[in-house]
């Protein structure tokens, strides 16, 4: 499989497409830290307000780990469009081209050629997220130095001792790769049913933002839904960030995430399986 | 007769407190400045954080900072009278005396301080203090803007320059909300509050002084 998955990274990473994610993630970071450098204290006493009418706030609040907490909450609901735009194309690209049918007559399976094109989205996903780990946390940290993390939530404040933050972010990156990979399942496997990339892209970027939206919404009848929509779990990365850290509720979001995944990869392979390749 | 009879008691008491108070404050005036190394508690019903080392400056007349190395501290808006010093001194009070009352064990006087200064933030000040040693034990203060706080000392090796071992601030808090379309939560599928919430909506902080710098002199810029 190390051969197809060898020739999968190359045609990936071959294509100028790939590096508009990676370029757009270091514009959106670099933008978000520049503002933020420039002109974070008055966005932070902006959004303590409800704090600071009863309370002095002293110390270093706009420190590194909280300007990375703050890209991470804008990209990550972000992330996923970029994602969805190769995994959306792996199969679907192929097609589109008329490369599929030719590709599935050399003597490759087609489970062994699926799990390939699919471990290269992964790792191209898990590029993607270590290259914004890089940006977010240790270029953040760098600008403006390490401090206390301080979290509003919308009934409690959490501050975290700054020795006690870096492993979480470890855990919240690990969290998200879960979370993107899950995505990249999503859109692999509507690439399978198209044979244009557009359609799965465009399809997995609706079903994300469509739950992203009932995630949000602080209504009660959307809150019924909301143990059911995978986006619910996405969030999940916060949890770390929680002090205690709600264990139970992370690996449960967790197995949720994994079986997404398990389900849209076993399902992928079956209609691939079955599927009258035509062109 | 009579009536020089009723207000020859109150003019007593008026002296003691004047006494007292003069004698509060002379101890006090021992410290011209000081920085003291602790550690704090802090215990808001909504905020979660952990105890940390603090370094605390106090100078004459009445500045003073808590601060954390590198880090975050949440302190009440006005309502930090982290040194007795902060609370009394170069103000201008009526001293009352209210009699005297069992507190934690202790037998201490009642002193009402009336701010002369009609504007003064500070509506009243109750102090309970032990009249043998001069020392405060107890004080509330009633705000115009802030609510009552109420300070908790406690004493110990630098009792004779009247500088305590703990201080405890007592103070009201109201509820914290944001919406949570800004937050964007992720649920744990629990509704239960912090740990440390406190049951009677009061927000307490506990600073412990390990040990204090007397009168070695603290540079300006720490108070900027």
């Amino acid at each position: 499989m190390w051969p197809i998955l060898r020739i999968e990274l190359f045609k990936i990473f071959s294509r100028p497409r790939t590096y508009i994610s990676f370029v757009a993630i270091t514009v959106i970071v670099a933008l978000i830290q520049l503002a933020l450098y420039v002109d974070g204290k008055n966005y932070i006493q902006f959004g303590m307000q409800s704090l600071t009418q009863g309370f002095d706030i002293e110390g270093n609040v706009l420190n590194g780990y909280l300007v990375c907490f703050i890209i991470l909450q804008t990209l990550l609901i972000h992330v996923p469009l970029l994602i969805a735009l190769v995994a959306g194309d792996a199969i679907a690209g192929e097609a589109n081209m008329g490369t599929l049918r030719i590709l599935l007559t050399r003597p490759v399976g087609r489970v062994e050629l699926l799990l390939a094109k699919f471990a290269a989205s992964l790792v191209y996903t898990l590029l993607l997220l270590v290259w914004m780990a890089l940006l977010a946390l240790f270029l953040s940290l760098f600008i403006f130095g390490k401090g206390d993390l301080m979290i509003l939530k919308s009934e409690e404040v959490v501050v975290l001792a700054q020795n006690d933050v870096f492993w979480r972010y470890g855990w919240a990156f690990l969290f998200a790769s879960l979370s993107m990979v899950m995505v990249a399942a999503l859109a692999f496997l509507l690439s399978i049913f198209a044979d244009n990339s557009i359609g799965p892209i465009i399809t997995t970027m609706s079903i994300v933002i469509l739950f992203t939206i009932l995630t949000t919404l602080d209504i009660p009848f959307f809150q019924l839904l909301r143990p059911w929509l995978f986006t619910t779990h996405m969030l999940g990365w916060k949890a770390f960030f929680d002090d205690p850290i709600p264990w139970q509720a992370v690996s449960q979001s967790a197995a949720i995430l994994l079986l997404h995944i398990l389900f849209f990869a076993i399902l992928g392979a079956w209609v691939f399986k079955r599927k009258d390749i035509l062109s | 007769m009579l009536f020089l009879m009723g207000i020859g008691p109150v003019a007593a008491w008026s002296q003691d407190a004047d006494k007292l108070l003069q004698q509060v404050k002379n101890k006090l005036a021992l410290v011209k400045d000081y920085v003291a190394e602790g550690s704090m508690k802090t215990d808001i019903p909504f905020v979660k954080m952990a105890d940390a080392n603090v370094v605390v400056y106090f100078r004459q007349p009445d500045q003073f900072r808590v601060q954390r190395a590198n880090g975050i501290s949440i302190l009440p808006k006005g309502g930090v009278q982290g040194s007795l010093h902060t609370i009394l001194s170069n103000k201008s009070f009526t001293p009352v005396a209210a009699g005297n009352t069992n507190m934690d064990g202790k037998y201490l006087a009642v002193i009402k301080l009336l701010p002369v200064d009609e504007k003064s933030e500070i509506v009243l000040i109750t102090l309970y203090v032990d009249e043998k040693t001069a020392l405060v034990w107890h004080t509330s203060s009633t705000t115009r803007n802030n609510g009552t706080y109420e300070t908790k000392l406690q004493y110990g090796k630098y009792a004779s320059m009247g500088l305590p071992d703990q201080v405890q601030f007592i103070f009201n808090t109201t509820e914290f909300k944001l919406p949570k379309a800004m937050s964007v939560e992720y649920e744990t599928g629990k509704t239960a509050k912090p740990a440390t919430a406190a049951k009677d909506n009061k927000g307490r902080i506990t600073i412990s002084y390990k040990r204090y710098t007397v009168n070695k002199g603290i540079p300006n810029d720490i108070f900027k």
